[in-house]
């Protein structure tokens, strides 16, 4: 690899900072979020295979929805 | 479709190759719903890693030896994978996307607004998804995360899910 130009596509490339503003988040919902992640069903090594299952069956049906008019 | 999910048998084989990364994102706070109705579709899997050019070349192996199209911006990631490349990219944070071309999308991340990639790790959980252990982000790390980057699809997520925690927040 030529340094100069895997420096000039790195370049090309870098993240830049999103100029969006961020969001104000309200105590209320924040303390929901402490309350979700502390629930058992969220413990540590908590099983959340069906998490994945589920996408995979929504992702599924979605590509084998056909239109019908 | 039958099988552990892609993500499962990717983290498996980070896992092995001795790659810290934490599932951030929509997927990580998917993996965070207490059911069905509180999951959001998302296409992508984000995963963070940390600012460490041997760490982020050792997630290219791995995601090419499962047969993952490494990109970055509109470019093929090059050959070789090798350090040099794996500094450039790391020392300008740039996202690096593997794709199995099929629907299977993983964004490898360097960034996560707010935050740094040490503290997330500090107080990453680990759940379990087809028998394998995946690292993810706190769930209030994410929302405060897409809360600090402000996109629309950000605000966007953040309504709904706020809207989906509503219960949560009644009897207070």
């Amino acid at each position: 690899v030529d340094p100069a130009k895997a420096s000039e596509a790195a370049d090309r490339v870098a993240t830049v900072p999103s100029k969006a503003l961020p969001v104000a988040l309200s105590e209320r919902y924040l303390r929901a979020v402490s309350r979700l992640e502390a629930r058992p069903g969220n413990r540590p090594r908590a099983d959340k295979s069906w998490v994945e299952s589920t996408l995979r069956e929504f992702r599924d049906l979605i590509a084998r929805a056909k239109r019908v008019r | 479709v039958t099988g552990p999910s892609r993500i499962a048998v990717l983290a498996a084989a980070l896992e092995k190759a001795h790659v810290r990364y934490v599932l951030i994102g929509v997927a990580g706070a998917n993996l965070w719903a207490r059911s069905g109705a509180t999951i959001f579709s998302t296409l992508d899997y984000d995963l963070l890693l940390p600012l460490d050019a041997a760490n982020e070349l050792r997630a290219w192996h791995t995601c090419r030896a499962m047969g993952l199209e490494l990109s970055c911006g509109d470019e093929p990631l090059g050959a070789p994978l090798d350090s040099l490349l794996a500094e450039q990219v790391v020392s300008r944070r740039a996202l690096v996307r593997a794709t199995d071309t099929r629907g299977f999308d993983v964004d490898l991340s360097l960034i996560m607004a707010g935050f740094d990639f040490e503290t997330v790790w500090a107080e990453r959980r680990i759940f379990v998804v087809d028998d394998v252990e995946i690292r993810v982000a706190r769930l209030r790390h994410i929302v405060e995360s897409k809360a600090a980057t402000g996109r629309d699809k950000d605000r966007l997520f953040l309504a709904s899910h706020e809207d989906a925690l509503r219960d949560l927040m009644r009897d207070e």
